[in-house]
């Protein structure tokens, strides 16, 4: 009895033993399978810092000291770089959990350099903000000054005093702040009402006046009188922005009309004759007709000598500039994509990539004509990635008209083994899927989006197709395992592609959706959707989409990334987003 | 031969339901980070779900390896098995045209095998278990029937262990067979009683 006992342990034993190894052999066997440190690629790739054009880079007037915003672990930061060290120093931190970006700004420096101002905000309370003043050539903060309403403009008026502009109940008023002995500052009896119509780009054109845009009109404000006054509207054109020169007095003044864009140089209190109404004098800079192309942000350069402005093409952003306004232009990121740029005195600073590689902010010379970085987003050399460079490739569709794509191709490739093709459209700038892709060995396609709006999304699917029958010609790609991908709202074009060709695309992934592939027909294999916890609509959707797809015999796999919404912020959320995207396509 | 088979059926089980508890465990392990769908009987999430489940195939599956009450493990297996099989119908009788298939995103992820793959094998698996079970219970009482009936016809022998005196009954035709007494364990033949003999 005792024999058969341990005889029937010992079996009940062995087999335990022979089961669970098996189970943990077939685990270790499909992780072995998927590309080799490809959690710690996706993890390396998440940690570069993501340079945010909601936050402009600022540098001072001594160009030594540069403000920039950019993702830290758990949200977003502001740092001031010292340009000539190469240091940075983080100034605030604001944690991912309910960040806004339009509460948490960078103000800019005083005059001379002395002060730097940002703006933070508490989560809990909407409205209210804090203007931080700091010390330039330290970073340390000096003062904390409470705004209690919504704020829509800031400028410095002088080292000692600056003025915002605020918003109560629909009405603007301008309140002027002034540093008194001690390093108080105390707010001046405001200006009251000053406007009821949305106003952009509050600028100062002298210590006691400031000038803002108002659809096609700029109005001016002068602290001595008390009084608006209109100094510029544009009749026949529309006025896209503008930009201002103290040390000149001179607008830079960005029209547009049904033919392309003007520049013209605009100085308010000089005599002369525009369409024939007397008003300030006007210099015809020059006219880009470049549609549909979008012009941005334009700037003087070195004293007027020049201008600096950055054009959309194809959803990438270039900086051009002019050293006089008779010259070609010399283009700079023309390969990568620009986030944000700014001009102090003949030194041009922009931010983002020479050719896709992981942002960083440049110094351009005007002088020298000589670019230099002075900033790399990636603090560390990657240990696993293998940086991909993309190719730009143009194909050309049946009725004639030119396609650009960026394509990724597999960090290894082997001769007898096809590899996974991701074909989108996006925006064309720095992007950390592409990469893990392609070290994962995939093929990635970017078919090169021309802006954010979803008017120029169409025809979505035509494009992709035209690319994809071009890509199938590689023998390199795996038919079978085609799979889609878009964020936020180019999933209405994924999803148009997947009614339309549902038997093409083994799977899609799918980044914060707006729309779904429909289950009632034939259905894709894998799902993979992606998304922010508090970005409600996405979340609620794609629960309800995930639970039907299930009940339809559909896998979905959803990711819902904690303290992110709708933007993924922090470079925590990024990694996490990263890493799902590499279980999903090469194994847990 | 019947207990043999028996047995061997009950490993094998134990095997399998370790099998499935590991997959579960290793599942909700890897997949950690993704959310799941309910799943539509018990409306809780498919994570949980498989947590329970596994837990269950585990103590199950530990029972029949390590256990030594033959019916007791033949009825969990069944028991088991019927749950899991009354779920399976049921997901078909609500209209869930993939069975465990949509559910099953990440056990095929962990495991690299498609979800219909997976659904079918936990199916086999399933129907093994119950059908194996089901003959497993139902065959030792044929055969118990059969034996009494034969005994009945042939007559029963009392007599006493001749080491420690106990009471011994046995069918007539296990005279002279060697036993372990069921009393003191020592090896006894058994024999007709000495009145007998007379």
């Amino acid at each position: 009895m005792r024999v058969t006992s341990i005889k029937q342990a010992a079996i009940g034993f062995s087999l335990t033993v022979l089961v669970v190894g098996l189970m943990a052999g077939w685990r270790m066997y499909v992780k072995a399978a998927s590309p080799a440190h490809i959690q710690e690629i996706a993890a390396e790739l998440a940690a570069v810092g993501k340079l945010y054009s909601t936050i402009p880079i600022m540098p001072n007037r001594a160009c030594d000291k540069l403000l920039f915003g950019q993702s830290t672990e758990q949200g977003v930061g502001i740092f001031l770089l010292d340009i000539v060290s190469g240091q940075k120093h983080l100034m605030h931190e604001q944690s991912r959990k309910k960040y806004d970006p339009a509460r948490f700004r960078l103000l800019g420096w005083a005059p001379d350099d002395s002060f730097f101002a940002y703006q933070r905000y508490e989560p809990q309370d909407y409205l209210f903000s804090r203007i931080i003043i700091c010390k330039g050539n330290s970073g340390e903060m000096l003062y904390s000054f409470p705004v209690h309403e919504m704020m829509a403009g800031f400028v410095w008026l002088s080292p000692h005093a600056f003025a915002y502009m605020r918003i109560t109940d629909g009405k603007r008023d301008l309140v002027a702040v002034e540093e008194k002995a001690g390093g108080e500052w105390v707010p001046l009896k405001p200006f009251k009402n000053i406007t009821q119509k949305p106003a952009s780009a509050l600028t100062a054109t002298s210590t006691h006046s400031v000038v803002w845009q108002e659809g096609n009109t700029l109005q001016r404000l002068n602290f001595a009188t008390g009084l608006t006054e209109q100094i510029f509207e544009s009749t026949s054109t529309g006025l896209q922005g503008f930009s201002f020169s103290l040390d000149t007095g001179k607008f830079l003044l960005l029209c547009r009309d049904k033919t392309g864009y003007g520049l013209f140089g605009f100085q308010p209190d000089e005599k002369g004759v525009w369409g024939g109404v007397r008003a300030g004098l006007f210099t015809n800079i020059c006219s880009i007709k470049s549609l549909p192309n979008s012009m941005e942000k334009v700037l003087w350069t070195d004293n007027e000598k020049g201008i600096a402005y950055v054009v959309q093409d194809l959803g990438q952003r270039t900086l051009y500039i002019k050293t006089n306004t008779f010259d070609t232009s010399i283009s700079l990121l023309a390969r990568g994509s620009v986030v944000s740029f700014a001009v102090s005195r003949n030194q041009i600073f922009v931010a983002g990539s020479l050719t896709n590689e992981p942002p960083g902010i440049w110094q351009y010379d005007l002088v020298s004509g000589s670019l230099n970085c002075i900033y790399s987003s990636q603090e560390q050399p990657f240990k696993y990635t293998k940086y991909i460079v993309p190719l730009c490739r143009t194909v050309t569709n049946t009725s004639g008209k030119e396609i650009t794509y960026h394509l990724w191709e597999p960090a290894k490739t082997s001769s007898n083994k096809k590899s996974p093709l991701l074909i989108g459209r996006s925006l064309y700038s720095w992007e950390v899927y592409p990469q893990v892709a392609a070290n994962g060995g995939a093929f990635f396609v970017n078919v090169d989006r021309p802006s954010y709006t979803s008017a120029n999304l169409n025809p979505w699917d035509e494009d992709i197709m035209t690319v994809y029958a071009e890509l199938v010609k590689d023998s390199g790609i795996d038919t079978n395992a085609v799979f889609l991908y878009g964020s936020s709202s180019e999933t209405e074009g994924l999803v148009s592609l997947v009614a339309k060709k549902p038997n093409l695309w083994k799977g899609a992934i799918l980044l914060n959706p707006t729309s779904l592939p429909d289950l009632s027909g034939p259905h894709l294999s894998k799902i993979l959707i992606d998304g922010g916890i508090d970005d409600a609509g996405t979340v609620k959707s794609a629960i309800k989409y995930q639970q039907a797809a299930a009940d339809s015999g559909v896998s979905v796999t959803l990711a819902l990334h904690q303290d992110a919404g709708h933007v993924y912020w922090s470079s925590s959320t990024k990694r996490e987003q990263a890493q799902q995207l590499a279980k999903f396509l090469f194994g847990y | 031969m019947q207990l043999t088979l028996i047995r061997i059926f009950i490993y094998s089980s134990g095997a399998l339901l370790l099998a499935a508890a590991s997959a579960g465990f290793l599942t909700n392990w890897a997949s950690a980070g993704f959310t799941t769908p309910n799943d539509p009987i018990f409306k809780i999430s498919i994570r949980h779900l498989f947590w329970i489940v596994s837990g269950v195939e585990l103590a199950v599956a530990l029972v029949c390896l390590f256990g030594r009450q033959i019916p007791l493990q033949l009825m969990l297996i069944l028991w088991l098995s019927m749950n899991l099989a009354i779920y399976r119908a049921s997901l078909t009788f609500l209209g869930m045209r993939g069975g465990f298939g949509g559910y099953l995103a990440n056990l095929s992820d962990v495991f690299g095998i498609s979800p219909n793959t997976t659904d079918t094998m936990l199916t086999m698996m399933i129907l093994y278990l119950l059908i194996g079970g089901s003959i497993s219970l139902l065959f030792p009482w044929v055969w118990t029937r059969m034996r009494k009936f034969s005994v009945k016809a042939n007559g029963q022998i009392k007599n006493s262990c001749p080491s420690c005196g106990g009471r011994i009954e046995f069918p007539v035709y296990g005279v002279g067979r060697k036993i372990a007494c069921p009393h003191c364990m020592s090896t006894i033949t058994l024999q007709k009683p000495p009145a007998a003999l007379a």
